[in-house]
């Protein structure tokens, strides 16, 4: 049981890591944003999975913060992909 | 038992999210990566939180997760989309090798049918001549000369060419260069005037024609005449009758046979047993 979410833990740190090794590569900023958000959502994951590690409620509180902020910096991202700012 | 339900569940979602992240990594271009990562990583994150919830199994926990889920599930694909479209608009281009490869397989398998059908085509064509061309059957021995005599009436009337000029065609084609072949057999063949014009005869001269020195006792004789248009299948006839005439007891039956429904019947079975051979590859 105990093994078993270590090595959960341990695979999603090891696809952290892809996603930064892309996140670094780029080779565009596109693919830097998607690094970026996929990265995200594996934290979302992992904060979860936290929960049953640590027998704390309020991980779930940092996953669902955290999945809010990644969507509104994507969408921010997005926006500035297309060549608008912030306002428009 | 639920906690083991909940783990399975949280265990293929990491899964889930480890293969989301090696196609990131892998991928060719931007929306290849797109497409891999952001569906799988939605689908394992929402797997880890269902087998959480299911793992867990009292209230505030679950409705907790199933916030974060239907949250996730709302906001990842709209995320995803939103930097694909900022990415198309910015000019990032598809990757054309993965394209590139398909594209020209699918071209080249798509050439090699049309060259089938198009073979497939001109040999029935080439059957449906056989079947209706005149076969003469004649007695005694005669030159090259008497022969295209013989024929330039029947040919003269299938061209619309005069006779006369047919004999004179077919004399200066024979003075170039003998279309008599070992061991038997003679496929003389003319350029007429005109368009889509082709007419094939076939004749049967029992005492043998003399067309050369080195060929004195020819049999079997094919007379082809087209127009220039029709160049393609004039050549396509010419391989068809030898590869009629290659095979090994041709001449035997061809002398064997009683009359010219005989000998036609006898064309055309050779041509039916040839399909694998030639044609089709």
């Amino acid at each position: 049981m105990e093994i078993f979410i270590l090595i959960s833990l341990a695979v999603l740190i090891l696809g952290g890591f892809l996603c930064l090794y892309r996140l670094a590569r780029g080779p565009t900023a596109p693919d830097r944003t998607v690094a970026i958000d996929i990265l995200g959502l594996i934290l979302v994951g992992f904060c979860a999975l936290l929960t049953v590690r640590t027998g704390e409620d309020f991980y779930l509180a940092v996953a669902l913060a955290w999945a809010l902020l990644s969507f509104i910096g994507s969408l921010a991202l997005a926006k500035k992909l297309e060549g608008k700012e912030f306002d428009e | 038992m639920n906690e083991y339900l909940g783990l399975a569940l949280a265990g293929a979602g990491i899964i889930y999210n480890l293969f989301a992240c090696l196609g990131l990594v892998r991928l060719p271009d931007l929306y290849t990566r797109l497409q891999s990562s952001t569906k799988a990583v939605t689908m394992g994150t929402c797997l880890i939180l269902i087998g959480i919830a299911v793992y867990a199994g009292s209230g505030p926990t679950i409705a907790r997760t199933l916030l974060v889920m239907v949250f996730v599930l709302l906001t990842a694909p709209t995320a995803a989309h939103a930097i694909a479209r900022g990415a198309h608009s910015s000019g990032i281009r598809v990757e054309r090798v993965t394209a590139e490869g398909l594209i020209g397989r699918t071209i080249e398998s798509e050439l090699w049918d049309r060259i089938r059908v198009g073979d497939r085509e001109e040999k029935d064509r080439f059957q449906l001549f056989l079947g209706v061309c005149p076969i003469y059957d004649l007695e005694g021995s005669l030159t090259a000369r008497g022969l295209f005599a013989r024929i330039a009436p029947e040919l003269g009337e299938l061209t619309g060419a005069v006779p006369g000029e047919i004999v004179e065609k077919l004399l200066e084609r024979e003075a170039e260069a003998t279309t008599a072949l070992a061991p038997g057999v003679a496929i003389p063949h003319i350029q007429v005037a005109g368009e889509g014009i082709f007419a094939m005869m076939a004749v049967r001269v029992r005492g043998g024609v003399r067309f050369s020195e080195e060929t004195p006792d020819v049999r079997a004789v094919f007379v082809l005449a087209g127009s220039t248009d029709q160049w393609h299948f004039h050549l396509r006839s010419l391989a068809g009758i030898a590869g009629i005439v290659r095979e090994e007891d041709f001449s035997e039956q061809w002398e064997r046979a009683a009359d010219g429904d005989d000998l036609r019947r006898l064309l055309l079975r050779r041509v039916e047993k040839r399909p694998a051979k030639n044609g089709d590859r």
